[in-house]
């Protein structure tokens, strides 16, 4: 039964794609490629549309997809239009020894690749974010607001489609429709080829980009890197037909394609500029008018998405930009060491990529080592086909160092492979010889011999989980890295609590809320104030008194002026602002107006007479940073004391008042050049007091594992955290908060 | 895109939060919990035989040293001391034992046979500590360093004790 809903749910989502692509295109174009793909974004912006509803339903998908599928029966076309052309009866399908040997190397992949896709979801992100998202879709029957998991700001078009499966078909028929999409983009670059006269060399690119060991994993996972791919195929396939014939309904699928690139990944953006581009720059004898329908049709792909993180994150673009879209939920600081580690990894240089990304794949899988050839593919530049490619790989290409893992190496891939293969071409059999060795080399087992031992891709054909029989339990408990911590979360926690953690998980396993570390502001608030307990240089023991001659001001303010070192993360936090007149602390008027430059968000835990809270600066130190309070009145003082976590070492603060007289213009003046630092104790009932204040932000419990910072304290002392362990896991412990 | 970004303003400012309920910290200038000789107000935690005055981070023990603490009612605490033996007068006494009582009952006797700067930790059984009252800690070296010049009787160099969770 379970197999069947999988494929019930991967092959409905795929047959209403086609009708919807086939509603579009109409006779445009007949390419079954083209018209699932384009179909596909029809269909992700009506799931989307169905999410903002709040109709997200199995019920409503199965209605919408049967009007779809009927509604296309009556309009079908002449059955003579409905299929693409009988291919030509070449040398490539005849059963001669050639056909047979394009066979069976597309089809050995075609079992791996199927197999794993159908085997139950054991990729990294596909059980982690990818279907996480797409099954707290499915529990809230559409979009939520989620501020706390970075991922859910990434546009998803493509989790739109994984839902549409999802829905019937749980995690593989998800990763089934990713493979799909693989197919479509295998079969476009051979139909495009063999449209324009070079079969064999579009076959022999098929073969070598569906030999790709890191496109084969990614392709039947659910990941949205091979279905970037096949929709930037689409797009170049779909401008080079419109270039050909002009049809004018092409262009909407053209503009609707390019925006679903942009709503599948961000780093696919380049494809709206592309297609509008090209469009104008074709018809600029019309001035370009053509582009407007492209333009447009991107626009209402791209858009909900848009708006959704303008909506819910305050910032259309979360979660990047955030200097530019200043907002509580991504900090700026973080965004800046995310980018520096997408772009060089492990890395010592860049130098080292093209051999990682090819062959031995430590940047999250390989290529294949036939890549190496493709700067060969440079030969195809001199014919027009060959410019075309190479544009379009460069286009493709323009994000990858933004983050350097094979896998975003995928949407140019296509087009290399297919350069490669043209201008290989120009030697008899030469091309099929490279897509041979390249399908052999790429094997499973040939890949163990050369490829790093953590480099992502396949390693067998589990054909018996496949057809589930053998059972999901036992595969994704041996196969899938924290499985288990998934079912000791379901069988431990209450429905809908909270779970906290360091470490991610398999959120499409879990049906709690998971709230990973890194993945929002406030999770990484949550895991400092963790460690304020846990971890000594995190406690609030330092203490920096400014002295000053007493004076009535109306405001004043810590200034930073120190500047990190380059490339460090040094950083600042205040726990406790206090100020003094003589022994008498001045209580915290109501007037009062506290402010922050960076994270302005945070300032009031840094005035809220607890140890546990404090405002984290969370950018590299950089002079003219500040906290500052705004009396709204005069307030006599003679010293501040910032009670805060040794921590900092690099931090150099001075104290500024603004005096009774200047106005509300009125300038700073110095009060303290430098503060005296002093030690404190540790305050005493810490732990208990961190506990609740996690659990007044929204946490239930807290997923420990033992290399964690602060684990140790946690088991050896937990019940001064007031909590109570309520499971264990392979060195994963759940604790309850009070 | 750039219309949203020029619509992005960052809040101007908060009011102060709801205040909440302080933890158990001792205000400055009282007796408290924990001592630590670079604190002002160090001598009010020292009942006898510690030297006056230091170089601001540490002072000398002698031969029995007692100290005072204010403990608050708090379950599970422990003894913590960050003290050093020198080298110089390690080699002349040999290996140190340190013991420990709270109120005057046996806590712990810790042997020390390496100089440097070291970290003690031990448990205090319930009932040995008055909670919410003045506790008296001594530790006791022996054998202790004697000055072949002037006589001075020299235990450890004391940088921090008190009570921590």
């Amino acid at each position: 039964m379970q197999l069947l809903l999988v494929l019930f749910g991967a092959a409905f989502t795929c047959a209403v794609s086609v009708s919807l692509g086939g509603l579009m295109l109409g006779d445009a174009c007949r390419d079954p490629g083209v018209r699932f793909v384009s179909g596909g974004a029809l269909l992700s912006l009506l799931v989307c549309a169905l999410c903002g509803a709040g109709l997200a339903y199995p019920l409503v998908f199965l209605g919408v997809g049967v009007v779809v599928l009927v509604g296309r029966t009556p309009g079908r076309p002449p059955s003579s239009a409905r299929f693409a052309p009988a291919p030509q009866r070449d040398h490539i399908i005849r059963f001669t020894a050639m056909g047979i040997l394009w066979g069976v190397a597309f089809g050995m992949f075609a079992v791996l690749y199927l197999a794993n896709a159908m085997a139950p979801e054991i990729s990294p992100d596909g059980s982690g974010y990818h279907l996480g998202l797409v099954s707290h879709y499915l529990r809230a029957h559409g979009f939520v607001s989620i501020t706390d998991n970075l991922y859910a700001a990434m546009p998803g078009g493509m989790e739109m489609l994984f839902l549409f499966a999802f829905a019937f078909g749980r995690h593989s028929a998800a990763a089934m429709v990713h493979l799909a999409f693989f197919a479509a983009l295998v079969w476009q670059v051979f139909s495009y080829a063999r449209g324009r006269g070079f079969p064999v060399a579009g076959a022999s690119a098929a073969l070598i980009v569906f030999a790709s060991p890191v496109a084969g994993i990614d392709g039947s996972s659910a990941y949205n890197d091979v279905a970037v791919a096949a929709i930037a195929f689409t797009l170049f396939h779909l401008l080079q037909i419109w270039d050909e014939e002009r049809n004018p309904r092409l262009l909407a699928a053209i503009g609707l394609t390019a925006g679903f690139a942009f709503a599948t990944k961000y780093t696919a953006w380049p494809a709206v500029a592309y297609a509008v581009s090209f469009v104008a720059v074709k018809d600029r004898k019309a001035l370009g008018r053509a582009a407007l329908p492209v333009a447009a049709c991107a626009a209402v792909v791209i858009a909900p998405w848009l708006l959704k993180n303008w909506i819910y994150l305050h910032n259309p673009v979360a979660p990047f930009f955030n200097r530019q879209f200043p907002n509580p939920y991504v900090m700026a600081g973080f965004e800046d060491i995310y980018r520096r580690m997408m772009a060089i990894y492990q890395l010592k240089s860049r130098w080292e990529i093209p051999m990682q990304v090819t062959t031995y794949g430590s940047l999250s899988g390989l290529l294949g080592p036939v890549f190496l050839l493709a700067p060969l593919g440079l030969v195809a530049l001199r014919r027009k086909e060959g410019r075309q490619l190479w544009l379009a790989a460069l286009v493709f290409s323009l994000n990858y160092f933004s983050n350097i893992a094979a896998r975003f190496l995928i949407p140019p891939m296509p087009f290399v492979a297919l350069a490669l293969a043209l201008a290989l071409s120009a030697v008899p059999r030469l091309a099929i010889g490279i897509a041979m060795l390249s399908a052999v080399l790429s094997w499973p087992a040939m890949v163990a011999r050369y490829a790093h031992p953590d480099a992502w891709r396949l390693l067998r054909i589990p054909w018996k989980e496949a057809l589930r029989i053998r059972p999901e339990e036992s595969y994704l408990g041996r196969r899938l890295e924290h499985y288990g911590v998934d079912r000791l979360i379901e069988e431990k926690t209450a429905p809908g609590s909270t779970v906290f953690t360091f470490v991610p998980i398999p959120e499409a396993y879990t049906s709690r809320h998971i709230r990973v570390e890194y993945q929002s502001a406030s999770n990484q608030i949550a895991g400092k104030i963790l460690w304020t307990a846990a971890a000594p240089e995190y406690a609030p023991t330092w203490r920096l008194r400014f002295r000053f001659p007493r004076r009535t001001l109306r405001g004043l303010r810590v200034v930073e002026t120190n500047r990190g070192a380059r490339e460090s993360e040094d950083t600042w936090s205040i726990h406790e602002f206090r100020i003094y007149d003589g022994e008498h602390e001045l209580p915290r008027g109501a007037a009062w107006r506290l402010t922050a430059q960076p994270y302005p968000w945070g300032i009031q835990d840094a005035f809220d007479n607890s140890l546990v809270t404090f405002w984290l600066c969370n950018e590299p130190l950089r002079p003219g940073q500040f906290v500052a309070v705004d009396f709204h009145g005069e307030q006599a003082a003679d010293s501040v004391v910032l009670e805060a976590a040794p921590n900092q070492w690099a931090v150099r603060l001075k104290l500024e008042g603004r005096v009774d007289g200047d106005g509300d213009a009125g300038r700073w003046q110095l009060l303290s050049a430098s503060a005296t630092p002093g030690d404190a104790p540790r305050p005493l009932g810490l732990r208990r007091a961190v506990a609740e204040e996690l659990k007044r932000r929204g946490i239930d419990y807290l997923l420990v594992f033992d290399t964690d910072n602060g684990a140790d304290d946690l088991r050896l002392n937990t019940d001064l955290w007031g909590m109570r362990a309520v499971g264990d896991y392979k060195g994963a412990r759940l604790y309850q908060l009070p | 895109m750039a219309l949203c970004a020029g619509c992005a303003r960052l809040p101007e400012s908060f009011p102060p939060p709801e205040q909440r309920a302080p933890l158990v910290v001792p205000p400055a200038g009282t007796l408290g919990y924990f001592l630590s000789m670079a604190d002002p107000n160090a001598d009010a935690y020292l009942v006898k035989d510690v030297a006056d005055r230091g170089p601001g981070t540490w002072r000398w023990a002698y031969e029995h040293p007692v100290l005072r603490f204010f403990v608050p009612d708090v379950p599970r605490l422990k003894f913590t001391m960050v003290f050093s033996l020198p080298e110089r007068t390690l080699r002349e006494t040999g290996p140190v034992t340190l013991t420990f009582t709270i109120n005057g009952k046996l806590l712990d006797r810790l042997r020390c046979e390496n100089p440097g700067e070291q970290h003690y930790a031990h448990d205090v059984p319930p009932g040995m500590l008055r909670p919410n009252a003045i506790n008296l800690v001594a530790i006791d070296p022996d054998p202790v360093w004697v000055s072949k010049a002037d006589g001075g009787r020299l235990g450890f160099i004391l940088s921090q004790a008190g009570f921590t969770e």
